[in-house]
């Protein structure tokens, strides 16, 4: 009787190479750690330095959840692995307050009420911190075009807009 | 996502000895193609 059960592998692995060390410099603490060559940059942050601040949403580029700065930049940190960025500079919704005060993105978020469930807020901020450093958006069309990586299932939009446009009045 | 080795080339002759080294082995560039690919198990570079 031919052998019945798992299918053999149909190529061979390869040994699990040895984790990577890397710095990263996250929300102005160097961090030295070492990961795993397919170790995101969110999973990085979420479960080797424990900021979980910077949510999972669909985990494919899609959703904007997991937007952080990198280097002043906004990026998707689900799609980035965490070893090519060794020596970045890291900002996340952990690292934008001050010891005093809420950073005019984060405030203007609260004085627009702009978030239901909260789930999409933190890659918003940073996205809309990383918007205006970017100095394009001037209309509120503009705002929503550029923030369109960022999905809110809640259906914040309009109160998002209005946050991002009080935060650009003022920087 | 599966398991994979990464390498980083020092210049462009250094890319094209690593890519020919290793019969899957993929230009990762941004990533934010080929890692989506790499999650849904369509890309498989090992190296």
């Amino acid at each position: 009787m031919a052998s019945v059960g798992k299918p053999q592998p149909t190529e061979t692995t390869i040994p699990i190479p040895d984790e990577i060390p890397l710095t990263l410099n996250v929300n102005g603490v160097e961090r030295t750690l070492s990961v795993a060559p397919w170790t995101t940059l969110l999973d990085l942050l979420r479960d080797h330095l424990d900021l979980t601040g910077t949510k999972k949403g669909c985990d494919h580029g899609q959703c904007g959840a997991c937007t952080v700065l990198l280097d002043g930049r906004r990026i998707n940190s689900c799609l980035t692995l965490a070893v090519m960025k060794d020596g970045a500079k890291v900002t996340t919704i952990e690292g934008l307050a001050t010891k005093d005060a809420l950073h005019p993105v984060q405030q203007a978020f609260i004085d627009h009420d702009a978030f239901q469930c909260g789930y999409c807020t933190p890659g918003q901020i940073c996205s809309a911190v990383g918007l205006i450093a970017e100095g394009k958006a001037k209309t509120a069309d503009e705002i929503r075009e550029l923030m369109s990586g960022n999905i809110c299932r809640c259906g914040a939009y309009p109160n998002i807009v209005a946050a991002i446009q009080q935060a650009m009045g003022q920087s | 996502m599966i398991n994979f080795q990464y390498a980083r080339a020092t210049d462009v002759a250094d890319a094209v000895r690593l890519i020919d080294a290793g019969p899957s082995a993929k230009f990762i560039a941004g990533g934010t193609n080929l890692i989506d690919l790499m999650k849904e198990d369509v890309e498989r570079p090992r190296g």
